[in-house]
């Protein structure tokens, strides 16, 4: 029996997560930002 | 707030750059986990109000003095981090515990040890003990795997023998004592007998789903590339596990598709065509 190999083609993935995830890293990056922002005027 | 920010985005030094990309990274990585595993949940209303607390703690700093914001802003993202650990801690451990498995098995090179010709007949061998298990409601678990942690494998006793449909077949009759567990069968060989995986904790299950399935989708989570077959004791039902995901009320042909990606006789394209993209519930 082969060992495992359950990956999908990069571009597969790469469709996948855009079409599924990619808002999710926009928001993140979003909150992340402003969450900088937040705290760097508070240590300023 | 204002005069900050006109500030900040006109102090451009190499340093003060490199310090703002690297805080910025980070939350990113910590509100994409959240974010991540809130929508795998089911839980977006969880990424709302994230969203929301974090711009709300924003606006506040244009208009409140900055101690308040201060301690706004810290208990805000002290409570999202504290709510993210405690709720996502478990998907989280399963997640490492599965980049830490996929890494392992990359390391070990593919070879083909045996000709399809044995693959096929242990195939048809599964086939037939399942289609004789099912007539007769006798309750059966098969981990079809390439590699199990040794903690299960150990918890049951050691077979190492050749599949058959009647070994298979003598394994899971009633009252014996190897029965009641899941035969491991790896390497083309019937490992282990009897046993003992771990249940799912996913409390959205069908109420007609009793241990064998709960431990078939267990050990399907943990061990995302294994397949597990599942006999129901009470309705002869022939179900297929892999990923989390359960295919039910299988016939021999739909069985024998599903032991063949199992046993990586089948292209990705039939696998893909069987249980979709795996590692995603969304598809």
């Amino acid at each position: 029996m082969k060992k495992t190999d359950n990956k999908h083609g990069f571009g597969a993935r790469f469709k996948h997560f855009f079409k599924h995830y990619f808002g999710l890293l926009l928001l993140a990056v979003v909150c992340a930002v402003v969450v900088t922002l937040v705290i760097s005027f508070c240590a300023v | 707030m204002w005069d900050f920010l006109t500030n900040f985005f006109t102090d451009w030094t190499l340093s003060t750059v490199f310090a703002r990309v690297g805080i910025v990274l980070l939350f990113t990585l910590v509100f994409y986990a959240l974010f991540y595993y809130a929508k795998k949940s089911n839980m977006q209303t969880l990424i709302i109000f994230a969203v929301l607390a974090v711009l709300f703690v924003f606006a506040l700093s244009f208009a409140l003095p900055k101690t308040v914001v201060m301690f706004l802003a810290y208990t805000t993202y002290g409570i999202i981090c504290l709510v993210g650990v405690s709720l996502f801690n478990q998907e989280f451990h399963r997640d490492l515990f599965r980049l830490s498995l996929k890494r392992s098995e990359d390391r070990d090179s593919g070879e083909d040890d045996y000709g399809r010709d044995d693959l096929n007949q242990s195939v048809s061998e599964i086939v037939k003990a399942c289609l004789r298990l099912s007539k007769t409601d006798t309750g059966a678990l098969i981990i079809v795997a390439d590699d199990l942690s040794d903690t299960i494998l150990e918890s049951g006793t050691k077979v190492n023998a050749e599949i058959s449909a009647e070994l298979l077949e003598t394994l899971f009759f009633p009252k014996t004592p190897l029965h009641d567990g899941a035969v491991v069968i790896t390497d083309n060989k019937v490992v282990s007998a009897g046993c003992y995986l771990p249940l799912t904790q996913a409390h959205n299950l069908p109420r007609e789903f009793g241990t064998r399935h709960r431990a078939a989708i267990g050990v399907s989570e943990a061990f995302p590339s294994l397949t597990a077959i599942v006999v129901s004791e009470e309705t002869g039902i022939i179900s297929a596990v892999r990923d989390g995901k359960i295919k039910r009320y299988l016939d021999a042909d739909q069985l024998k598709a599903i032991l063949e990606c199992a046993m990586k006789l089948a292209d990705k394209g039939q696998e893909v065509s069987i249980w979709g993209l795996l590692n995603d519930e969304e598809d």
